[in-house]
């Protein structure tokens, strides 16, 4: 048991499972590693806070401080949450419904919700936090992820688990919307994390 | 005095001549199978008897013997008979028919493995009816002939009729042995189908635990060193936009 707690706090070389590039959130400028900005357009996490100049909501499972959610809606999103987290304990599910403005991109927003909100779980819970945005107003999603899932999972695979739901967005099915992200989102992890779990042992 | 002894020597010598001529040879079977020391039986008859027991013997394998006895000797004329027919058979089948003097009434004693595999009644009744019809007839050799005719007639299908009835149980083993291997070849045909069958769902089994395991385990992710950007503790962001503003 001891020894499988060591091999699971073992760090890897994030370039080993690495499968996407590092894109600037703002500009989708393709970056290097431990960039402190943006080459192209200078964003940073500096310039995301000035972006938005107001306290982080804290991150919970659900998020939705308009209301777009009935209250059995949340229920159900959280109680799928809860049972993802089972499946998952390194993962968390966080789930945003907010209507920004149109000169606000989702993963600019994402971006700076991310790192300055605050999870009663504590900062290492975002490690493998997984952040889904929708924004009712501008008709957008988004995922931002920490920086253990960032090599692990591609933008592409993400914005595949997305597309699949986007029709009940646009019937602003917002509940069973976020409830479909959150299947392909099992999907997704459950076949990564078996082939990254055979690629380890390896 | 010497008169009366002169005549018993006479009459022992008599007696011991008589005796030798009746004594039966029990080890040699006679010459045609037919003992008749005393000329009962014409030539013609002798020749008929002897060609019907020959053939019995050749075709049928049913030995008969015909005995004809001078007097009554002293053991019985059927327990000598008996004895006849015991030691000249081969032992599987035969029948003696004898006879007392010339012109008495004949007789017959059948034995041997097979007939002893008949029921003794319907022997008893078969016996009795064959010598009962020959003395119907009124001439003594005719009767002799008659009844040796008779005991052929009715016995010398015995081993035919039971070679059927043993081929016939053959038969019935053998079928029966057939329809056992068919049993079994059935059992194992479904045997195999449903070893064939428990093995699908193993593996049907194994196949869905495998898919839902990760349902049912959990599931974990190798931690990585971040590849910090941006100046962003937590994420570097991303490149995830989906718009839903039209239906798809």
């Amino acid at each position: 048991m001891k020894e499988g707690q060591k091999e699971r706090k073992k760090v890897y070389a994030a370039k080993r499972f690495a499968r996407g590039a590092m894109v600037c959130p703002s500009c989708q400028y393709v970056l290097e590693e431990s960039a402190e900005k943006c080459p192209k357009c200078g964003f940073s996490g500096q310039i995301a806070v000035e972006k938005f100049p107001f306290p982080a909501p804290p991150l919970t499972a659900v998020l939705d401080p308009n209301g777009y959610l009935s209250k059995e809606e949340a229920a159900s999103v959280a109680k799928k949450v809860r049972k993802m987290e089972k499946r998952f304990p390194q993962l968390r599910f966080l789930n945003c419904l907010v209507p920004l403005g149109e000169d606000v991109d989702l993963r600019e927003f994402g971006f700076w919700l991310f790192n300055a909100g605050q999870m009663k779980e504590g900062e290492e819970a975002k490690t493998f936090a997984v952040l889904f945005l929708a924004d009712p107003k501008e008709k957008t999603i988004s995922v931002t992820t920490g920086y253990g899932l960032d090599p692990l999972v591609m933008d592409t695979e993400w914005v595949t688990v997305c597309e699949a739901c986007r029709d009940l967005f646009f019937r602003q099915k917002y509940g069973a919307g976020i409830e479909c992200f959150l299947d392909g989102a099992f999907e997704l992890l459950a076949e990564r994390s078996l082939a990254l779990q055979k690629e380890v042992k390896r | 005095m010497r008169t009366l002894l002169q005549w018993s020597l006479a009459l022992l010598l008599g007696m011991a001549l008589t005796s030798q001529l009746l004594a039966l040879d029990l080890k040699n079977p006679p010459l045609n199978r037919i003992y008749d020391p005393g000329r009962f039986l014409d030539e013609d008859f002798t020749t008929d008897i002897a060609y019907r027991i020959s053939y019995e013997r050749d075709h049928r394998q049913f030995e008969v013997f015909v005995i004809l006895f001078e007097e009554e000797p002293p053991q019985g004329a059927g327990i000598l008979a008996k004895q006849a027919g015991e030691s000249w058979s081969e032992g599987e089948y035969w029948c003696v028919v004898y006879q007392v003097g010339k012109d008495s009434e004949p007789d017959c004693l059948v034995g041997g493995d097979l007939m002893a595999q008949l029921p003794a009644e319907e022997l008893e009744r078969t016996v009795r009816g064959a010598r009962n019809t020959a003395l119907l007839v009124s001439t003594p050799q005719r009767r002799l002939e008659e009844i040796v005719n008779n005991l052929s007639d009715e016995f010398g299908f015995l081993q035919v009729r039971l070679k059927e009835a043993h081929e016939k149980s053959v038969e019935k083993w053998e079928n029966e042995q057939a329809e056992k291997i068919k049993r079994k070849e059935a059992l194992r045909a479904l045997a195999a189908v449903l070893i064939v069958v428990f093995l699908g769902l193993a593996f049907l089994a194994f196949v869905l635990w495998k898919k839902h395991l990760r349902k049912l385990k959990p599931m974990m992710f190798p931690h990585t060193s971040p590849r910090r950007r941006l100046a962003a503790p937590f994420s570097g962001g991303g490149d995830v936009l989906v718009k839903y503003g039209k239906r798809h």
